[in-house]
């Protein structure tokens, strides 16, 4: 027995010191990407998060897509040209020679077929998107009719973000859906090879891609939940890129000498919603003395390491409505405890703030900051922790009290999107502000520029809802983010305000 | 020894079905899938009909007369997240959890119990403070700071291991060394208590007076005495190892059950904690019954009745 023991023990000591050999670097020239979690689903209709897309992005094309240079720019994709042919109905013409990787034709069939999919109630997460559809029509083979119940203005930018992926009629009705979600075939720049869930998904460059063979071979998805593993597993080579870096360790990948943080504006902008129904929030003096009340700047200088930008409204600088000339407010505490006097409440108000504890960056310290800046100028600030499902759950009740941490953020790149499908008839947050009952004028305003063709008069109609908003305060405005990543230096990569991933852009030096 | 069988297995649904009840009522109460599934922005009406498509419009009772037939038929229904059949996810997730269970519980055992004897038959020595203090630190420190420390050293300064993922005898040895950090340390300190306890009995004294060599004292008349309550702590180490190595498998990506389940718990993916949970639980009536078959090899006044 002793010696059984001693054998282990020794065994033990042996294998540990035969692990004691250096970790090669990575293997041939295959590209490593990490990620913050695993997708759940490789079928594009299933999941709206950014790690999902940044697979669908490169297994499938859409008929248009985002201009790297100018995001909410839209550039040809599988769709060569379009037009607007009558105020219900869009038209496309298709690229021809086009195949999916599994050799099917694409052609207007699929465009039908997809647009058949998205506008299927119930079924998928994506119908939102596409709900203005009433049909397609397949005009030839090669060009097919989109029509809408109402004019749609941005009809053709809904096809450049989730959902717009363009699938194989064949291949679905061969296999089934729920096939099709682990084994998909697009016509992308990479074909799908394996997904080991919870480990890798392996895709391959497709040979026969129509805009020429891509310059990597083959590309590795990790899945790596840890902001630290994944910094670390960059800077021992094991990954040469990765998403979601924290402000915090940004300096720790430039120290490290073998790589850089590639960073950008996003569209996501970090605001409190607030339930103005009723109580003191719903005096609109109070909810700009809560405007005035926070510091913005220090906030991002101090939590977020300058990676954001203050706004004085909802609309990001990167969509379609964004006025320039509205300012954020000032951090003004004087202007905050006058207006409190104001509007009443000269001793003081109540109220909620609150977040979850990782659903976005930094909230909890977020909420904690926001709360002491807040009780500096006499609102008694109580902090509430959310679990993500609790979160939503309150949301959808439009039951939330107080204020709310959120980053609505436009897939379209549009004012429409980041602001009244949110708070538009129908929108999860509607309720929370009266300002925006049917019947208001920003109720008309917002209703008018969503069925409004002209673009120039569009844009002078979110120019002036903007104003609106940014007076009335429905929401503690606080920044508009950055994302981070980090690459190894031997890779060209510069990260996209669309927070995509697009593999063909990607080299090595 | 079937009567005993049996009624454990009675003794397992109950639990189970209990365990599933549970599950079913606290998940549903505390959150809506339909809202982690749909993007933020979704509508009312977008929510409404995902819904009604999945039956959560319908009154609790009704889904949870559902849930209970589906289960009984044996069905763990889709995951939601998925759209893949839950049991399938859990099961291709299983070999992973348990290569990483067995070996941190074996690294625990095989250093815990030479640790322990040593610790006990040299008594008040250093060995013996070395040994208490390394076990005091094992069981303090949280698994995500130990995870990290191991990470950073192993792999960040010295550069030995990879930092994480799955696949290589390379990728086990930080995750391993991280879970088996607490069982290691508590095991340690069961078998150092325990041996005390038995070599100031008077069988070890008589053994020890007609002459037997000391290591045989120690291995065979204390240490079988003292194993019963350390089988019970292996036992169920077990089972909180297969399922609670959720902080390991996120710190080290390791394609587990506890990170599968720790995101379906987040995204409220019922189908898919339902599926988890039963495995668990299973593991664990599994790992209890072990220790009880355990008890009577190891003790034969112990006999398995019902």
């Amino acid at each position: 027995m002793p010696r059984r023991l001693i054998a282990i023990s020794l065994g033990l000591c042996l294998a540990l010191l035969a692990v004691a050999l250096p970790v090669g670097p990575a293997a041939g020239q295959d590209l490593v990407i990490a990620q913050g979690a695993d997708i759940t689903t490789l079928d594009p209709t299933q999941a709206t998060q950014i790690h999902n897309l940044n697979l669908f992005y490169n297994v499938y094309d859409a008929l248009v897509t985002w201009d790297p240079k100018d995001i909410g720019k839209l550039m040809p994709e599988l769709a060569v040209s379009w037009k607007s042919v009558d105020p219900l109905t869009w038209q496309f013409k298709l690229r021809q020679g086009v195949k999916f990787h599994n050799g099917e034709p694409f052609n207007a069939d699929a465009v039908k077929f997809t647009v058949d999919r998205l506008i299927t109630k119930g079924v998928h997460q994506v119908y939102g998107g596409f709900s203005t559809i009433e049909r397609a029509d397949v005009v030839d083979a090669h060009t097919v009719n989109i029509v809408t119940g109402k004019p749609d203005p941005i009809l053709v930018k809904r096809f450049a973000g989730y959902g717009g992926q363009m699938l194989p009629p064949q291949y679905i009705k061969q296999v089934d859906w729920k096939t099709f979600a682990i084994k998909p075939v697009g016509t992308g720049p990479y074909k799908f090879v394996e997904w080991v869930k919870d480990d890798r998904v392996v895709l391959e460059a497709n040979p026969t891609y129509w805009r020429g063979v891509p310059k990597i071979k083959r590309v590795i998805w990790k899945p790596i939940p840890d902001n630290f593993a994944r910094v670390a597993a960059l800077t021992r080579g094991e990954a040469q890129i990765i998403t979601k870096v924290i402000p915090d360790h940004v300096s720790q990948i430039q120290q490290a000498g073998c790589c850089r943080v590639e960073h950008t504006l996003t569209n996501l902008v970090t605001v409190y919603l607030i339930n103005a129904q009723k109580g003191p929030l719903a005096n609109t003096k109070v909810r700009q003395a809560l405007n005035y009340a926070v510091d913005k700047d220090k906030i991002i200088k101090e939590l977020y390491k300058g990676y954001a930008i203050p706004i004085g409204s909802g609309i990001p600088n990167t969509d379609f409505g964004y006025n320039p000339k509205i300012k954020p407010y000032p951090y003004d505490p004087a202007k905050a405890k006058a207006l409190l006097t104001e509007a009443g409440f000269a001793n003081g108000v109540d109220v909620d703030v609150q977040s979850g504890n990782g659903i976005h960056l930094n909230d909890r310290q977020l909420s904690e900051a926001v709360a002491l800046m807040l009780q500096d100028v006499g609102v008694r600030a109580k902090i509430g922790v959310l679990e993500p499902s609790q979160r939503s759950q309150l949301l959808r009740a439009n039951t939330f009290p107080g204020l709310l941490l959120a980053d609505p953020a436009s897939t379209t790149y549009d004012t429409d999107g980041v602001l009244w499908r949110l708070r538009g008839p129908g929108g999860i947050i509607h309720q929370a502000w009266p300002g925006n009952y049917e019947g208001t004028p920003f109720y008309k305003m917002m209703e008018e520029a969503r069925v409004t063709l002209d673009s120039g008069k569009r844009l002078k109609i979110y120019h002036e809802a903007a104003q609106v908003w940014h007076d009335e305060a429905p929401e503690l405005f606080l920044f508009q983010g950055e994302m981070i990543d980090g690459a190894r230096n031997e890779i060209v990569y510069k990260a996209r305000g669309d927070q995509r991933i697009i593999l063909y852009d990607i080299t090595y030096r | 020894m079937r009567d005993f069988l049996i009624q454990k297995l009675g003794h397992t649904a109950i639990v189970v079905f209990c365990v599933l009840t549970l599950v079913f009522v606290v998940l549903h109460m505390t959150g809506d899938p339909v809202m982690m599934l749909l993007p933020p922005n979704a509508s009312r009406e977008e929510i409404d009909a995902l819904s009604r498509t999945l039956g959560l419009d319908q009154p609790l009772i009704v889904q949870y007369g559902r849930f209970l037939a589906r289960i009984a038929r044996g069905d763990f229904g889709t995951s939601l997240q998925h759209q893949q059949p839950a049991m399938g996810l859990v099961a291709e997730r299983l070999p992973a959890s348990a290569l990483l269970a067995v070996t941190a519980l074996g690294l625990a055992v095989a250093v815990a119990l030479p640790l322990g004897i040593v610790a006990a038959t040299r008594r008040g020595t250093v060995l013996d403070r070395l040994a208490v203090a390394l076990a005091a630190l094992g069981q303090s420190a949280p698994i995500f700071w130990t995870g990290l420390m191991l990470m950073l050293v192993g792999s960040v300064i010295l550069q030995l291991l990879p930092t994480s993922g799955y696949g290589t005898w390379r990728h086990l040895i930080l995750p391993a060394l991280t879970l088996a950090s607490y069982p290691m340390a508590a095991i340690a300190r069961l078998v150092r208590s325990g041996m005390l306890e038995v070599l100031d009995a008077d069988y070890v004294r008589t053994a020890r007076a007609k002459g037997l060599p000391e290591r045989r004292v120690v291995l065979k008349h204390t240490l079988r005495n003292a194993a019963l309550p350390i089988v019970t702590v292996v036992g169920l180490q077990f089972g909180l190892l297969l399922g609670g190595a959720i902080v390991c498998e996120m710190i080290f990506s390791w394609p587990g059950v506890g990170r599968l389940m720790i995101f379906a718990i987040y995204n409220r993916d019922f189908p898919l904690v339902e599926a988890a949970v039963f495995v668990m639980a299973m593991v664990f009536v599994a790992g209890n019954m072990l220790v009880d078959l355990c008890y009577a090899w190891l003790d034969p006044r112990v006999k398995l009745r019902a």
